[in-house]
């Protein structure tokens, strides 16, 4: 390409640079996502105690079961993590190609338009508005603000990539600029067939099915690879083992994932179901091969300066390996016909959204801030205690729910069992996982304390220069 | 070398691939299917709701019910000898807007909920005070689409019969909002009892000489095509 050759000659800006250029809309993306991961934690624990007392919070429309729970879902999947692996995008695609950030001002004023976007969005959930399709409930209009501030964002990475210095890229940049085109394609895709033309009968529950996995197993998953794979490697002080694998886990992701979703049994020709359990079986091949390489690349002693964040990267690795090894399971007919429908589904989604998602942006989170702020960075006890209560909170959130979920699965499969006897098998599980919940929930509020206290001790120490700093940002 | 065109290129067909296969391809089998006609009788399925099941088929999905309740029965034993006597098909699923499939099941499948022998009566009741009529459970009560009015004069006809916990205090009745109500059409508009030529109805033992077709001769066999669905 042509720009390769035009920016060979212009030195390189230091990384310091480069850090300062992404502070604003960076920060600002954190600090939403950090909110969001709050709010959406919260309201996840609302809706989890609802079924050990289903009166607590009974009394009005948006506090039900139906309501509360999706909204808490689309809080933490739209406004934390992917809004938190935006910012990580931003900043790992600025660094890799040491490159200034393009457009930051668009890029907070899109920011400010995908919070007002989430915002309306739960409120609409709450509200009744729900379109009622999985991941997908946003009413059409938040969903284009939604989009258009996506677009925004993804367009100032794009340039800000195309800034990069030369050279081979780095298999990082493979992931993360992927999955912000996944993005964009499914979730247009997605809403225009479900709620601007809709298609009918079935066909709807397809594209809600293709958009799941494709959100989870692709755009969110390959922000967080990305994300652990680049912070492992510099943790560890050695490079990531290996780029070759990389990019085979980035291959066989993008080529099988897309196909995974659709559960044997259900009322599609059954072609659709089969093709969708091969490809979940066979993602077992990137699940191993992402646990080998954290495995390799973490096996020596961690660097000293960063004390303990690396963990954050490797729990988060190992849970999405177990993510997908546990998909890969229940997509096989026989066990589907038994885990199907109960808590097992639930117990996997924690496994991703607790032990994944959570544990490598906040990590990501907790090591990009104190770069881009240029302050001394966040308590590094708390943060021990913060990664302690999350690792806590996913385990203890996911295997009782697993575990309750076979146990439920099983009762159901005797023949004349009662419904309410075989569901009430779950029950004491799912006291434990509320407990999960609990733990990571007061995980989120010590980083969001944390986060806050930083952010709040530079801008006291330096209001004036970096009011003066975000000035000539937005007059440059 | 830059592989970013071929590596953009790649991820393009990629992603394309599953778009075509799992949504352009089905769109055009699946997306364009008709009504067809039912086995025996040969009436067209599946009829559109009713007004008010079509009202309350917006409160199931504004309240989030599917996030509890499935609606599909799959071929096994469990689910046919509990939900329903055919396995779910994409047929029955036409008129659905949303389709609200679910991924879960907290509480039962409500595919034939209208052929469970509930009255609206009982239906009512249960969405007031689940546990009233249903020791146990862990629905919550949706008592937000119900009014408790002061009696004035004589007591409303409509009002929910309710017991000692339940009751309100007295003087006052409990009332269906018109969201309750067009729930329960709803549910009660949720009953799959015919049989189609991919998916019969299960063949009931019986002395009777078999007449016409043999599609009623059991869930395993092919069935022949005498019954082919519309065109």
């Amino acid at each position: 390409m042509t720009t390769v050759s035009s920016t060979a000659d212009i030195p390189r800006p230091s990384a310091a640079a480069v850090d300062r250029s992404c502070r604003g809309p960076v920060l600002t993306l954190f600090a939403f996502a950090t909110l969001w991961l709050c709010a959406g934690l919260l309201l996840n624990l609302l809706a989890a105690i609802k079924f050990h007392s289903p009166n607590f919070l009974a009394g009005s429309a948006w506090q039900t079961y139906g309501r509360i729970y999706p909204a808490g879902m689309t809080a933490l999947l739209y406004g934390f993590a992917l809004q938190a692996g935006i910012g990580v995008a931003i900043w790992m695609i600025a660094r890799l190609g040491r490159a200034t950030m393009r457009g930051p001002v668009a890029a907070m004023l899109a920011t400010l338009l995908w919070n007002f976007a989430v915002f309306s969005g739960v409120l609409a959930i709450l509200g009744g508005g729900s379109s009622g399709h999985e991941l997908l409930e946003m009413p059409a209009a938040p969903a284009a603000m939604l989009f258009t501030a996506f677009t925004i964002l993804a367009l100032c990475a794009l340039a800000t990539f195309q800034d990069r210095q030369p050279g081979d890229l780095f298999v990082s940049n493979w992931f993360l600029l992927t999955a912000l085109f996944w993005f964009a394609w499914v979730y247009a895709a997605a809403n225009l067939l479900l709620q601007v033309f809709p298609v009918r009968g079935v066909m709807q529950a397809v594209v809600e099915w293709w958009h799941l996995a494709n959100f989870t197993g692709v755009t969110l998953s390959f922000l967080g690879l990305a994300t652990v794979f680049y912070f492992i490697a510099r943790l560890s002080g050695r490079p990531l083992h290996s780029q070759l694998l990389a990019a085979f886990v980035f291959w066989t992701l993008a080529v099988m994932a897309p196909w995974t979703g659709i559960a044997p049994g259900t009322p599609l020709p059954a072609w659709m179901p089969s093709v969708s359990t091969m490809f979940s079986v066979l993602l077992v091949i990137p699940a191993v091969t992402v646990a080998l390489m954290v495995f390799r690349t973490t096996r020596g002693p961690e660097v000293a300066t960063d004390g303990g964040a690396r963990r954050f990267f490797t729990f988060g690795a190992y849970a999405w390996a177990a993510w997908t090894l546990i998909g890969a399971l229940i997509a096989v007919r026989e066990v589907s016909y038994l885990v199907h429908f109960t808590w097992v589904v639930r117990g996997q989604t924690l496994l991703f959204v607790y032990g994944f998602l959570i544990m490598a942006f906040l990590g990501a989170m907790a090591l990009i801030t104190p770069a881009v702020l240029g302050g001394e960075g966040l308590c590094q006890k708390m943060l021990r205690v913060t990664f302690w209560l999350g690792a806590t909170g996913a385990v203890l959130g996911a295997l009782p729910l697993l575990a309750g979920g076979v146990l439920e699965g099983l009762a159901h499969a005797q023949p004349h069992s009662d419904f309410m006897t075989a569901a009430n098998k779950a029950l004491m599980p799912l006291r434990l996982s509320t407990l999960g919940d609990l733990c990571v929930l007061l995980a989120a509020g010590s980083f969001a304390l944390n986060f806050g206290w930083a952010l709040i001790s530079v801008l006291r120490a330096n209001a004036v220069p970096v009011m003066k700093d975000l000035t000539r940002e937005v007059t440059a | 070398m830059n592989r970013g065109p071929w590596i953009f290129l790649g991820a393009l067909l990629a992603l394309g691939a599953s778009f075509y296969g799992l949504i352009l391809r089905p769109q055009i089998a699946l997306g364009r299917m008709v009504e067809t006609k039912t086995i025996g009788e040969e009436n067209t399925y599946p009829l559109a709701r009713p007004g008010l099941a079509a009202q309350g088929e917006q409160v199931y999905r504004a309240n989030g019910c599917v996030y509890c309740h499935s609606q599909q029965v799959r071929a096994m034993e469990p689910d046919l000898e509990r939900y329903g006597q055919r396995r779910s098909v994409a047929a029955d699923y036409l008129f659905a807007s949303p389709v609200q499939l679910g991924r879960q099941r907290m509480g039962p499948d409500l595919t034939n909920i209208g052929l469970r022998h509930r009255t609206a009566e009982w239906q009512l009741q249960h969405l007031y005070a689940p546990r009233m009529v249903s020791p146990g459970s862990t629905m919550p009560p949706y008592r937000y689409l119900f009014q408790v009015q002061r009696i004035n004069g004589e007591a409303s006809p409509e009002a929910l019969k309710l017991t000692a916990p339940y009751a309100p205090q007295d003087g006052y009745q409990v009332l269906p909002t018109h969201d309750a109500l067009a729930l329960v059409a709803y549910l009660d508009s949720l009953r799959v009892d015919v049989g189609l030529f991919e998916a019969p109805l299960p063949a009931v033992p019986t002395n009777a000489p078999v007449v016409g077709t043999n599609t009623l001769s059991g869930t395993a066999t092919n069935a022949p095509a005498t019954n082919a669905p519309a065109k």
